[in-house]
């Protein structure tokens, strides 16, 4: 997680590069905190902080939300860039690695942060005990003669204690004469006997106390108390080799290979949907054309001389053809673009993070062109026709005719 | 027409073509837009060589990707804007130049030009038709 800088001991700074949880979309920038926050704490106080630290209420944790923030907004925008704008975001999650430049003093975050970003597919949610066991694992228990106190509410207590270790199968004798010779011969006296495993054998021993009576497994002269139903699982756990591996409610995900795999494809397949043809939907061409035909016939041929106002007219139509080809042929480059990209994709000339960066600055870049375009069209049919419509309409002879 | 559509050879014997067109047609007034049209032309082929040899270069892996993707778009909307203007200006201003009074004709070719994907052979029809037009 942590690590010094090349010429380290003169260094006032220190690299660390924590790691975030598994995380949805919407619970990044908190995760980002967390992560970055408890790093800079833990290399600023160690183990040996207060509590609560004095780092995370300090007006430098405050300064480092603020670069965090702007941190979280970077991984968004390459997340948005990465995964396809028609995927549902709550397929995926993620996993942030974070790389800080901090001061060693001050735990300020000096430098803008950078980042790696882990994409998992989400599988879904669990709820589950899981254990993993080198071998299946006897716990027998042998209760004593007579014994109508300590046993039965011991026998009680393993069958809940072991009921989540589904590799352990308790077996309970209710007295020393139902059980087997072979557990007979391995106890140590009178006393109710835990048997785990093949070698291990535990005598219960009790003691009346205020609140009750005090359990006691004792071997090999150690005792230890049992006091409740989790002590006895350990205890079992401990001394039965079972490796215990517990996942309360945990969110189930995989690192998402195949699905950039799937998404690439997907990708290409959305890149083969040719685009609406948005310049001959705008119909401007024939727009201007119709407008410079009808200037032109008031100039009374082209060597005329024109008025001021026709000039004038004239060439904000030329200027507004000019733009008009500008911006088409903009938008016809940046069409071909995306065609050509997703050839190079498909003949690997081009990887998988270059090719989904540039397409989607190259449907940024044609929205805009878009936009501008529209925009024109609705000068050109609005005002502009209005003005050549007012020049061409006004009475012969009232022009200024220089 | 892409400039991956354009036959590098049949533009450079257009050129040469027009270029004996611009001589002949001396002296009138269909010279300047006659040139403009060479100019545009030009600048298509320059354009599509450019193109042509920014991909062998990132094929050899001489240039890195980055750059590639964006001189490539830059030479593409030069194509684009040459190839337009052609259409949009040098066209239109060689047709008006013709000495004659119906124009319908050689508008209809130069419409045929803008919407033909083989756009170099209607070229030199229109080309041909002005000039047979000046009696050349």
């Amino acid at each position: 997680m942590k690590r010094a800088n090349p010429d380290d001991s003169a260094s006032e700074t220190v690299v660390l590069e924590p790691r975030t949880s598994v995380t949805s979309f919407e619970g990044l920038p908190w995760a980002l905190q967390k992560a970055v926050a408890g790093a800079i704490n833990g290399f600023l106080y160690g183990d040996k902080s207060e509590k609560p630290s004095p780092y995370y209420k300090s007006p430098i944790a405050r300064k480092n939300r603020e670069k965090l923030a702007r941190l979280a907004s970077q991984v968004y925008g390459y997340i948005n860039s990465t995964i396809s704008e028609h995927s549902n975001i709550d397929d995926y999650y993620f996993r942030i690695w974070p790389r800080i430049e901090v001061d060693r003093k001050s735990g300020e975050i000096v430098e803008d942060p950078r980042f790696e970003v882990d994409l998992f597919r989400y599988i879904g949610r669990v709820a589950a005990k899981a254990i993993e066991t080198k071998t299946r694992v006897n716990v027998i228990f042998v209760q004593a003669d007579g014994d109508r106190m300590v046993s039965p509410s011991f026998a009680r207590m393993l069958r809940r204690a072991v009921s989540g270790l589904k590799e352990v199968e308790p077996r309970i004798y209710a007295d020393t004469r139902s059980a087997p010779s072979s557990l007979k011969e391995r106890m140590m006296d009178a006393r109710p006997h835990l048997f785990i495993g093949d070698s291990r054998v535990f005598a219960l021993g009790s003691e009346l106390a205020k609140t009750g009576p005090r359990l006691f497994l004792e071997s090999e002269g150690k005792s230890e108390e049992i006091r409740k139903d989790e002590d006895l699982a350990r205890f079992v756990v401990e001394h039965s080799g079972v490796k215990p591996e517990i996942f309360s409610n945990d969110t189930v995900v995989r690192p998402a290979d195949e699905e950039i795999a799937k998404i690439g494809k997907r990708f290409s397949d959305e890149a083969t949907d040719e685009p609406n043809d948005v310049i001959a939907a705008l119909r401007v061409d024939r727009e201007l054309d119709r407008l410079l035909e009808q200037v032109k016939r008031l100039t009374n041929g082209v060597d005329a001389i024109p008025s001021t106002t026709v000039a004038r007219i004239t060439s904000e139509l030329k200027d507004k053809r000019n733009k008009w080809m500008e911006l088409k042929s903009a938008h016809e480059a940046i069409v071909e673009e995306m065609k050509h990209l997703q050839r190079d994709f498909k003949g690997k000339r081009v990887n998988y993070d270059t090719y989904s960066v540039q397409r989607f600055m190259n449907i940024e870049n044609r929205k805009s062109i878009e936009r501008e375009l529209v925009e024109l069209q609705t000068y050109i049919k609005g005002d502009l026709r209005r003005k050549v419509m007012s020049v061409v309409d006004e009475p012969k002879g009232k022009g200024d005719r220089s | 027409m892409t400039p991956d559509d354009l036959s590098l050879d049949e533009l450079e014997g257009t050129l040469s073509k027009i270029n004996l067109d611009i001589k002949r047609l001396d002296g009138t007034r269909a010279v300047v837009p006659l040139r403009e049209v060479r100019d545009n032309l030009t600048g298509m082929l320059v354009a599509a060589r450019e193109l042509d040899k920014l991909d062998q270069l990132h094929r050899r892996g001489d240039i890195v990707t980055d750059i590639y993707l964006s001189q490539r778009k830059k030479l593409t909307t030069d194509y684009y804007e040459q190839r337009n203007r052609m259409f949009e200006a040098s066209l239109p201003a060689l047709i008006e130049s013709a000495p004659t009074t119906d124009k319908s004709k050689l508008r209809t070719m130069g419409q045929a030009i803008k919407e033909s994907k083989e756009f170099l052979i209607p070229l030199m029809n229109l080309v041909s038709a002005v000039i047979s037009l000046f009696g050349k």
